[in-house]
């Protein structure tokens, strides 16, 4: 595909070893799989398994006389242990990252030391929702500042990428109308999906996943069961808002593609992940909030949030800095 | 002293058998004995319709269930090596769901309602048992009277969490790592069916009755029951039973010369 530069990229001259810029990926990698496991805390009502916090039964390691964790102790001891582990990751990376770049790119460093505050935040709320028993409102917040750690770090390892560090804005290229109108659809796909985490976290602390039994309609025909209260239209808000979600992610991903081809493969990742987080909520009320696929929804969404979020990231850099040809 | 000591007795009695589950009867039924024998109507004015100062009899009858109860259901235990050896081959059946032996109805909490006088009841100072044995609960179902203590026990070799989920009263959360561990609470205010459990064995549930009086029972495996009625006077009582699956029943029950039959039925 043949497309003209609106300007020529300057290399940013700053130098990320490979090692540092892995190392960011891992963490993105170990938060998707830490926000996984969270989920399966919660689908398998682990939450308050382990009563105390930060020991575990009062030790560092609560096992039966038999050497295992017992039942669900499995997920909430271990969903402890693999968040410790992000946040040690993360303060190595932040502290990396702060020594790097505190000269060149202080912003980069700055943002290093948010995604530092925000896990530890995400961990003493953590601990909150064990000695709160799970009041829906901090269990809720658990979940949505993961989901805003996710995007905070996602930035903070795309800063490091080779695509960021191959040209920085220094010509002042502006915006055209076009790729305006593409980097703010991305905004708005990007802001519906986090209203509608924020809704699934709703929706899953206040019990209200199988609240409308059926999908997409009832045996009998219906959209909305005979019986209506709070929890059936919060589950009912968050199914209609699913449709507009995908639309809104499926036109960034059309609008994106088209005005920044080197993002084609990006876009085509964010339509196939919005059909298949669609059909997974499906498959949520199908099988009875089964664990394994109500924990991959959760997951798929995070996943979802963070690739629109790259897309809104990558669209402005790329408007701003000419590189790889965004189409004007 | 001499109900207190029976009382302990009956107990401890009762906590020994319920490592059999077939033993269930006794554990329910001795438990509610004992907390229907102790103190009921200590150390208050009592109201003028209320006279009999000693136990005269109880009411006795029979739940009964009518209709197909659904299979109980293995429960998966492999989660817990420990839950799994424990209970062999045999395995645990689902605890919350229609227990039913020869047409008798298990785990019905009876208690009295209106008639009983409107007084203040004292705790009796013994404690209402709760053990951990086996990953599940002995009693399923039990009833305490407002601060009345529940001794909570753990005697199975794997950690458990105990876990109420009350709406009137305060909600706690247990560590019970270790084998022996036993831990005492009460509740202040009186609340039907609190809701126990273990958040570590999903399967293990449990439901606590807090009283304001000392009137209740709580059907054996057979589905009989017997409530004291010492402190009551003659005459014409509300009775309301419960069960976690069935819902519940109202009815009356006239007491005469301290005793009463009453039976009914729950329809499945």
């Amino acid at each position: 595909m043949s497309v003209a530069s609106t300007a020529v990229p300057v290399p940013t001259g700053v130098a990320v070893s490979p090692i540092r810029r892995s190392f960011g990926y891992l963490v993105v990698a170990a938060t998707v799989f830490l926000i996984w496991w969270g989920a399966q805390v919660k689908s398998y009502e682990a939450g308050l398994s382990v009563p105390d916090w930060p020991m575990s039964y009062g030790g560092w390691w609560p096992t039966s006389p038999s050497g295992e964790l017992p039942g669900n102790v499995f997920w909430e001891h271990l969903h402890r242990t693999i968040a410790a582990g992000v946040g040690l990751l993360t303060l190595i990376l932040a502290v990396w990252t702060t020594r790097q770049e505190r000269r060149d790119r202080g912003w980069v460093a700055k943002l290093a030391l948010w995604c530092l505050a925000v896990v530890v935040v995400q961990g003493l709320l953590g601990g909150l929702t064990v000695k709160l028993l799970l009041p829906p409102a901090v269990s809720i917040s658990h979940a949505t500042l993961a989901q805003t750690f996710l995007c905070l770090v996602g930035w903070l390892a795309y800063t490091q990428s080779r695509e960021w560090l191959a040209g920085e804005p220094r010509a002042r290229t502006e915006e055209t109308p076009r790729q305006r109108t593409a980097r703010r659809a991305a905004q708005w796909a990007t802001g519906a999906v986090f209203v509608q985490l924020i809704l699934g976290a709703c929706v899953r602390h206040f019990e209200a996943g199988l609240a409308v039994p059926f999908f997409p309609i009832s045996p009998a025909g219906e959209l909305v069961p005979a019986f209506v209260d709070g929890r059936v239209v919060l589950h009912l808000m968050h199914r209609g808002f699913a449709f507009v979600v995908a639309t809104l992610v499926i036109r960034a991903a059309l609008l994106g593609a088209r005005r920044w081809p080197h993002m084609a493969g990006h876009a085509l990742l964010l339509c196939g992940l919005v059909v298949l987080q669609i059909f997974l909520g499906a498959t949520v009320v199908w099988f009875a909030k089964a664990a394994t696929t109500t924990s991959v929804h959760v997951a798929t969404g995070a996943v979802l949030l963070l690739g629109c979020w790259l897309l809104v990231l990558r669209g402005w850099r790329a408007a701003r800095t000419g590189i790889d040809g965004a189409r004007p | 002293m001499l109900n207190r000591t029976l009382l302990s007795a009956t107990l401890l009695l009762g906590v020994a058998c319920a490592e059999s589950a077939a033993n269930d009867t006794e554990v329910v039924t001795t438990a509610v004995a004992a907390v229907t024998t102790g103190e009921p109507a200590a150390a208050t004015s009592a109201p003028a319709n209320t006279a009999a100062p000693t136990s005269r009899g109880a009411v006795t009858g029979t739940v009964s269930f009518r209709g197909t109860a659904a299979p109980r259901t293995k429960v998966d235990l492999s989660a817990d090596d420990f839950c799994v050896h424990h209970n062999g081959e045999a395995g645990l059946e689902e605890t919350s769901a229609v227990r039913t032996e020869g047409g008798g109805l298990a785990d019905v909490f009876i208690q009295l309602t209106d008639g009983v006088p409107d007084k203040k009841y004292d705790a009796p100072d013994a404690p209402v048992i709760l053990d951990q044995v086996g990953c599940t609960y002995a009693p399923h179902v039990f009833g305490v009277l407002k601060k009345q203590d529940i001794e909570i026990r753990n005697s199975d070799e794997t950690l458990h969490n105990i876990h109420p989920t009350p709406d009137k009263n305060k909600e706690f959360n247990l560590a019970m790592p270790n084998k022996g561990d036993v831990r005492t609470k009460d509740f202040r205010k009186a609340e039907d069916a609190i809701p126990f459990k273990c958040d570590v064995h999903p399967w293990m549930k449990a439901f606590c009755f807090v009283m304001e009086h000392p009137y209740f029972a709580v059907t054996g495996a057979d589905g009989k029951f017997s409530l004291d009625t010492s402190g009551l006077a003659d005459g014409e009582y509300g009775v309301k039973a419960w069960h976690e699956v069935l819902g519940e029943k109202q009815g009356k029950v006239t007491i005469a010369d301290g005793k009463a039959t009453y039976d009914l039925a729950f329809e499945g």
